[in-house]
């Protein structure tokens, strides 16, 4: 949830998805968003490609979004490990 | 089959899977050229209770490549809505399907599709320059069930031809279930490469007890698909208009694709229902027939559907080069291709001439007043068409190998006998255009499937029902007569 936030919103144009590289966030703006004012409207679905990197494309909508994020990286592979 | 079930992946995914395209200049419309995207391979008409359908999850495209650098510049999207009128019914329809109504629960009719047209202009250099919505709402007719469920179907289907507008000029829009119009032997085809008149001939043949002559027998009458049908003003494909057949500014290169979202959950929600989420991702693709069928190894094909036209170039070229299937004919069939067999065993020797046909269109100057060439010699399946060739009034189903410039390779009409004409390219009918110095085996001028018994045979069984106009395309096959009742099947 606390990503939320760093979505600006889904593309009305579906086949510019379909050729564009994902959107690489910077790691601060990844995860210092404002979550407070955002609502999860659609899911989020996170795919951790890379832990050691902490690379993690981020699914909504139409977009995918890819962050570095190692800490956060091990933090969700705690929550399924236990 | 022309791109049936032609890859691992994708023949476990029939919704996105398409299998045939059509580009030609209509016949019966001055000034428009008719583009056809098949999907869902080999509908069995009687294949109730849940009919088939197009995919809601699904993001069904036709690109139009229209300056020759191997990239769309116009794309239409259909994007299709399904709602179950009558929930608690297990059934297709509760009663006959007269009117395409739109979706009610007072409908007989439980199981029905709406869909959305876009079209999408791009930049040179990639990005969408506009996004216009055509029609949204659009109807869909039923499959073709029963005299009892669907009486008079081909009114029925008419009603869901839509006119849309763009810029002021009107174009036809239809999506829906159709007559498979290809045809081909796949029995014998797929059995080591057999073809049936020509069996004896066959490295195995003769051990096999097979015999020349035999007729051909056609794997894909009697089937249906679902056909995304467009028909556009051809001054709103063109980047300009043309000032003749000759200028280059007539071709346009045409490919569909399928696309699914990357990430699915299934089971997502309360009711079951499943999520799907993340960019649009081509999962099939298609311009020439059979190029994925036949040319593309098969450890290459899934990710050939993957990938954009321009990837034929450079990832996939050598197949195009020297095609495995050139290559298996003398072999297959001793003793009757020795010019191609004595062709092939240069390693330096290239097919110049399958380049030309499948990837950069055939220039001007090696068939006598025709060209379909892109203008770039960018390299990328698409099937081109020249769209200042005026249809064909005494069509040959053998297109520019018989002759007609209207024909396949210039795009591909619903009865041009495609599995035939690529057939004779590779065996090397087509290569003197290229190297005057090769003499082409009488064979590669006389092999063929069975299905026809010439150029102007349009009688072939599941090909005699083509209509006269848009969506040419045939009335689909119901399922209350296919298959048919015979003694035979009776006893099984």
């Amino acid at each position: 949830m606390a990503l939320v936030g760093t979505f600006p919103g889904l593309s009305g144009l579906a086949s510019t998805a379909v050729s564009d590289a994902p959107a690489v966030e910077p790691e601060a703006a990844a995860v210092t968003g404002d979550a407070g004012a955002a609502s999860l409207a659609q899911p989020l679905l996170a795919h951790i490609k890379d832990l050691g990197t902490g690379e993690i494309s981020l699914f909504q909508g139409e977009r995918e979004v890819i962050i570095n994020d190692p800490a956060l990286a091990r933090r969700l592979l705690s929550a399924v490990q236990h | 089959m022309s791109s049936h079930r032609e890859a691992p992946e994708i023949s476990k995914d029939p919704v996105a899977d398409s299998t045939d395209l059509y580009a030609f200049v209509s016949p019966d419309e001055a000034g428009t050229v008719t583009l056809l995207a098949n999907y869902i391979p080999l509908e069995s008409p009687d294949g109730g209770p849940n009919f088939y359908e197009f995919g809601d999850d699904v993001l069904y495209e036709i690109h139009v490549d229209n300056n020759g650098d191997g990239r769309a510049d116009i794309t239409y999207q259909f994007q299709f809505v399904t709602v179950n009128n009558i929930p608690t019914s297990f059934l297709y329809n509760d009663g006959p399907i007269t009117a395409l109504t739109p979706p009610s629960a007072s409908s007989t009719w439980n199981r029905q599709q709406t869909y959305s047209l876009t079209r999408v202009d791009w930049n040179p250099g990639g990005g969408a320059a506009s996004a216009v919505n055509l029609g949204t709402g659009l109807l869909s007719p039923p499959c073709s069930i029963g005299p009892l469920s669907t009486p008079n179907y081909a009114a029925l289907a008419r009603s869901a031809i839509h006119r849309v507008e763009y810029r002021g000029l009107s174009a036809k829009v239809f999506a829906g279930q159709r007559a498979e119009g290809f045809y081909v032997d796949l029995g014998a085809v797929f059995d080591l490469g057999d073809l049936r008149p020509f069996a004896g001939y066959h490295v195995g043949g003769p051990a096999a007890g097979l015999m020349n002559g035999m007729p051909g027998v056609n794997s894909t009458a009697d089937v249906n698909v679902h056909s995304l049908a467009l028909q556009i003003p051809t001054a709103q494909l063109t980047r300009q208009t043309p000032s003749g057949p000759t200028d280059p500014t007539a071709v346009i290169g045409v490919w569909t694709t399928a696309s699914r979202q990357r990430v699915r959950v299934e089971g997502a929600d309360d009711t079951g229902g499943n999520v799907q989420s993340g960019p649009w991702t081509q999962v099939s693709r298609l311009g020439n027939p059979l190029v994925n069928e036949l040319v593309i190894g098969l450890g290459d094909k899934d990710v050939w559907n993957k990938r954009p036209p321009v990837a034929d170039g450079t990832e996939f070229l050598s197949y195009f080069a020297r095609p495995l299937l050139a290559t298996l004919l003398p072999d297959l069939y001793p003793g009757v291709f020795p010019n191609l067999k004595a062709y092939n065993a240069v390693p330096s020797n290239t097919r110049a001439d399958l380049e030309a046909i499948l990837l950069t269109g055939i220039p001007s100057g090696l068939i006598p007043g025709f060209t379909n060439y892109n203008g770039t010699g960018v390299k990328a399946d698409q099937l081109r068409l020249n769209t200042a060739i005026p249809a064909s009034a005494k069509p040959n189903n053998l297109g520019l190998l018989g002759g007609d410039l209207a024909g396949y390779p210039n795009g591909r009409r619903v009865f041009d006998d495609v599995a035939t004409i690529e057939l004779r390219a590779v065996a090397g009918a087509t290569l003197p255009l290229v190297d005057p110095s090769f003499t082409a085996d009488a064979a590669a001028g006389a092999v063929n499937f069975g299905l026809t018994t010439g150029g102007t045979d349009l009688t072939a069984k599941g090909t005699e029902d083509y209509l006269p106009s848009f969506p040419y395309l045939g009335t689909p096959y119901s399922g209350y007569s296919n298959p048919s009742v015979t003694p035979d099947s009776e006893a099984r």
